[in-house]
């Protein structure tokens, strides 16, 4: 099928959770990052597949530069370098903060890449996304990806740090589903 | 022949100015293509260069005056870093005449392939983020590059429409920070 942003680029985002995104396993995508912090900022292709509990995230700069890959299984966060250059650690989020000099909430942002707030923790919907843990969750563009509605362009920020996503492509289930 | 080490001098002492459309692949380790985007490339010695991405998406890498602007449109993201004179940022700093080559690399011909003479490039310093950089002279001009990552990722790009010392305006070379684009300065 074709891909196409879905209604007018404005869309609100939809006030009623679809539950079943929650289910949607697995799932990748592929799109850009930019990250600012006070002290950095940086914008990296993203590659991110999910399986359930399971997380494969690269990222790599321009011309291929600096790429590193993220594998985040339950408790333990794997980060590679290239080279055999590998660690390891019990705390994801605290050993990401520790090597991208930011703190991302990377196990939240599993459920709000779809556009769902995390499950167990109480959110407060805004006019374009939600607030969820002291973060803002904005989406600016959705896109239809066979009968789901996904994000194209998002962004999270809290006082410290903003990140903004661009997803080119969703791959769902196996085929690739434009 | 001409030993490829001095071909490659010659270039680059010869082009005070360059341009030159470009296609870039990404090989993933196995060797297959995996993303593809095309552009402008842009060089003005010494130290201006600019990278003009123009498909799949728009995103400009402009160098000048010691500094780097990236900007991404979609993400509306302007980044200005500066221009890290140890080639960690950008291996096309080496086009700019920025850096003297023996300094920083080992510099080895590595055969032809077709009419490309192939000319490897390795730092002499750990800390870069690239293994080398393969640069591709066709009749003595640029015709392409090549850099892998510590993963053994490759990109590859091709360059057509080679001009040597076109003129060039200089507005090419300063970055305009598009309405509304958030801008992070090192």
């Amino acid at each position: 099928c074709s891909l196409f942003t879905a209604a007018p680029p404005e869309v609100s985002y939809s006030k009623t959770v679809n539950q079943a995104l929650y289910h949607l396993e697995p799932w990748a995508l592929d799109g850009r990052v930019a990250l600012t912090g006070a002290q950095d900022s940086w914008t990296a292709d993203l590659a991110w597949s999910h399986r359930r509990d399971d997380e494969r995230i690269s990222l790599s700069g321009p011309l291929g530069q600096g790429a590193v890959k993220i594998h985040l299984s339950g408790e333990t966060v794997t980060v590679a370098e290239g080279d055999g250059k590998v660690e390891s650690s019990d705390d994801p989020e605290g050993f990401i903060n520790q090597r991208l000099g930011m703190f991302v909430p990377v196990t939240s942002l599993r459920y709000w890449v779809l556009g769902v707030p995390e499950p167990e923790l109480d959110f407060e919907e805004t006019g374009k996304g939600f607030r969820q843990a002291g973060w803002t969750i904005a989406f600016q563009a959705m896109q239809r990806v066979g009968d789901w509605l996904l994000p194209r362009k998002m962004s999270v920020a809290n006082e410290r740090v903003k990140l903004k996503l661009i997803i080119n492509e969703w791959t769902l289930h196996d085929g690739k589903m434009r | 022949d001409d030993s490829p080490v001095r071909q490659l001098k010659a270039f680059l002492t010869a082009s005070r100015s360059l341009s030159a459309d470009f296609k870039q692949v990404l090989l993933n380790e196995q060797g297959l293509p995996v993303k593809t985007s095309f552009g402008v490339f842009y060089l003005q010695r010494p130290g201006k260069f600019r990278w003009d991405y123009q498909k799949p998406f728009s995103q400009q890498i402009v160098a000048d005056k010691g500094k780097v602007w990236f900007y991404d449109k979609d993400l509306d993201q302007v980044t200005v870093k500066k221009l890290d004179q140890s080639l960690g940022s950008t291996p096309a700093l080496l086009l700019s005449g920025e850096v003297s080559l023996e300094d920083n690399f080992i510099i080895e011909g590595q055969g032809k392939e077709g009419d490309m003479q192939w000319i490897k490039l390795s730092p002499k310093s750990e800390e870069t983020t690239f293994k080398y950089i393969l640069i591709g002279l066709t009749k003595g001009s640029l015709g392409g590059m090549e850099l892998s990552d510590n993963f053994g990722q490759l990109t590859r790009i091709y360059f057509s429409n080679v001009l040597i010392n076109p003129p060039l305006k200089q507005n090419l070379f300063q970055f305009e920070v598009p309405k509304g684009a958030d801008v992070f300065e090192e």
